[in-house]
């Protein structure tokens, strides 16, 4: 602000100083460019958000939209009295979990790899970025194909060792973990990614200063690169657990949520719901949970990912 | 404590066409302070992170004490080094940053504490061992750097360029800090740097390094009097020394623009004809009268420095500096006569840059 500015805004009792006119035409600016972008936020993300936030209270069908009525809290009821809401979160949380634990310690050791001068790296890159761009179906169903119970590769290879074929995705007890495997598989190259730029970001000379402090390339490894890529490793676990709990495709494509249930994970649970139970009230309150769960893990991780340091 | 000793040193980048590091030959004293000087690009950097052992020769040997040991990791080394951005671990505290080295060595607690306390005390870092590095200025950042160093008593400490980060007063002061912690510990030291006034102000022993190469080597003093070559005689020294070309005719040393120099039959014999660049320090310059003066020229610009007074004036071509009293110099656009002692010059082969 100029001399000439606060003279003429002193007399004035308003804290803040009136905007001249560029800075109204800067703001209109700023807004024509925005516009598009929050318009559509609006209609299609907004304004759905609201509704279903209204329908999670009603009695509500898509057959019949005119017939809804409210209902108050039945539909949260309903999620504590019948078993089906807590089974299929249960399944999604065990689902994100392996998930995040498979993910986390190969992305990091592959982000290792990359960020080092060995050779091939090239080929590693491009090897495991490859199923993150590649479609969720097309992985799913390449996947169906592979742990086919009768004609199977995997079984196949199982087989040449002599050992008993697996049933995998028709097993309530290898269905989750076959799926949490292939997702795991398939989102690695973009945690690797994340790790790369955070170890990329951790200056040369800290662990150059620690290995003549005395350490060895472990302890460096364990005592400077991991503590100070924390706070990337949280990122991370969030952004994956957030895509896990948000994960339709494998249920959807690869066992219909069963057998026996075991891979109803939520977001499939709330489509059954909604279009082939025609509940779509109770759909809407359990996405309404949904929501409301990963808004907290994201509220969670920006409280832990306050800065304590940096460099 | 430890010496330093570098055999035919040599290292080659991938992909250089030249060597970085030529054949270096270096003897580090047990106790010594050596300043490794010179222009970005010369290789003390790269020399110092070789005896480090980050990065690896590419020919020659590195000895400390009676052990060879270019090839062994750094932390097999006992060396310490002080980095230019201090490489501060920002997730501990300024006690465990100073702390690492002795905690992975698995010295028992107490002592760890006893040592990181002493330092501390020596450092001025007393009420600053609970905080993170993010909460220091830089100048407790570079103390903790050496307080790091320090408390690993290691054989030898290794700097590289620690003060360029600071500003020109903390310099000044981290300077005499770090000269009288080595005069305290007497440990070994090597020290690279590429500002002359620390190499001047710290070192035992100052190496120029140019182009991979021992330019010279010797105390500052010497290396200050009686610079072998033109490149030392221009580095070191603040304003710089004047160069002007030269040649002896009939004994003696003709300075263009007129102005003649007698020399000594014994020095001008030998240089008879011969085509010379002659060093002048600022200081060298006295004024004189006009009969007896050996420079006649007019003072373009005076800079008043309080204790002395720097005049600007060309000669023959070539831009010069005069270093006088304030209350002897003249004021600018006044004429100048100047007188010079044959003894305070430094005479170069114009074609080679070496002293004769």
């Amino acid at each position: 602000m100029t001399a000439i500015d606060r003279q003429m805004d002193a007399p004035r009792a308003a804290p803040r100083p009136a905007r001249n006119a560029r800075q109204r035409k800067d703001t209109r600016t700023a807004f024509a460019f925005l516009a598009p972008f929050l318009i559509l936020l609006l209609v299609f993300q907004y304004v759905p958000l609201a509704m279903m936030a209204k329908n999670a209270f009603m009695d509500y069908s898509l057959l019949n939209p005119d017939a809804a009525k409210f209902v108050g809290m039945l539909n949260f009821e309903d999620m504590f009295y019948f078993d089906d809401a807590r089974e299929s979160l249960a399944a999604t949380f065990l689902f994100a979990l392996i998930v995040v634990l498979i993910v986390i310690p190969l992305g990091f050791v592959l982000a290792l790899f990359l960020n080092s001068t060995l050779p091939a790296r090239a080929l590693v890159r491009t090897i495991i970025m490859l199923p993150v761009v590649t479609s969720a179906v097309v992985v799913a169903t390449m996947w169906n194909f592979l742990l086919d119970p009768s004609n199977g590769l995997i079984n196949g290879v199982i087989a040449l060792f002599g050992l008993p074929r697996q049933p995998f995705l028709t097993s309530p007890n290898q269905a989750l973990i076959m799926i949490s495997v292939m997702t795991a598989w398939q989102q690695v190259g973009f945690a690797t990614i994340l790790f790369l730029g955070g170890l990329q970001g951790v200056p040369k000379e800290l662990s150059e200063a620690a290995r003549i402090d005395g350490a060895t390339r472990w302890q460096v490894l364990w005592n400077i690169t991991v503590p100070l890529l924390s706070r990337t490793t949280l990122f991370v676990v969030v952004i994956m657990t957030v895509f896990s709990l948000q994960a339709f495709a494998p249920a959807f494509l690869m066992t219909d949520g069963g057998p026996n249930s075991s891979t109803n994970l939520i977001v499939y649970h709330i489509y059954k719901m909604a279009f082939v139970m025609q509940n779509a009230g109770y759909a809407s309150a359990l996405s309404l949970v949904l929501l409301l769960i990963v808004l907290g893990i994201s509220l969670l991780q920006m409280w832990l990912l306050r800065a304590k340091w940096n460099y | 404590m430890a010496q330093v000793r570098l055999v035919d040193l040599g290292k080659t980048y991938d992909g250089a066409s030249a060597n970085t590091i030529k054949g270096l030959d270096l003897e580090v004293a047990d106790g010594e302070f050596l300043v490794l000087v010179g222009p970005s690009g010369c290789g003390k950097s790269t020399t110092l992170r070789m005896i480090a052992g980050l990065e690896e020769p590419t020919a020659g040997e590195i000895w400390i004490s009676d052990r060879r040991v270019d090839g062994l990791e750094p932390r097999e080394r006992d060396i310490a080094m002080v980095f230019q951005n201090y490489a501060l671990y920002p997730h501990m505290t300024v006690a465990q940053n100073m702390s690492f080295g002795l905690r992975l060595a698995k010295v028992p607690k107490a002592e760890i504490r006893q040592r990181v306390e002493t330092a501390a005390e020596t450092l001025g870092l007393r009420d600053y061992l609970n905080r993170h590095p993010k909460a220091l200025s830089g100048g407790q950042r570079q103390r903790v750097a050496m307080g790091r160093a320090i408390v690993r008593e290691p054989g030898v400490f290794l700097f590289d360029e620690p003060l360029s980060n600071l500003d020109a007063q903390l310099r000044g002061q981290m300077r005499t800090e770090i000269r009288r912690l080595h005069d305290r510990l007497s440990a070994t030291t090597v020290y690279v740097t590429h500002d002359q006034v620390e190499a001047m102000t710290l070192a035992d022993r100052v190496v120029v390094l140019k182009d991979g190469r021992i330019e010279q080597q010797g105390s500052p003093q010497e290396l200050y009097d009686r610079p072998a070559t033109r490149f030392v005689a221009g580095f070191l020294g603040s304003p710089q020394m004047n160069m002007l070309s030269g040649e002896v005719r009939q004994g003696a040393l003709d300075l263009g623009g007129g102005s003649q120099l007698a020399l000594s039959a014994d020095r001008a014999a030998p240089l008879e004809g011969r085509k010379l660049d002659v060093g002048i320090r600022p200081e060298a310059f006295r004024l004189a009268a006009p009969e007896v003066a050996v420079i006649h020229g007019r003072a373009e610009m005076v800079e008043l420095l309080g204790a002395t007074s720097l005049v600007h004036f060309v000669h023959a071509g070539q831009a010069c500096t005069a270093l006088l009293e304030p209350s002897e110099a003249p004021r600018a656009g006044q004429p100048l006569h100047l007188g010079l002692s044959p003894d305070r010059i430094s005479l170069f082969d114009a074609d080679s840059g070496r002293a004769v």
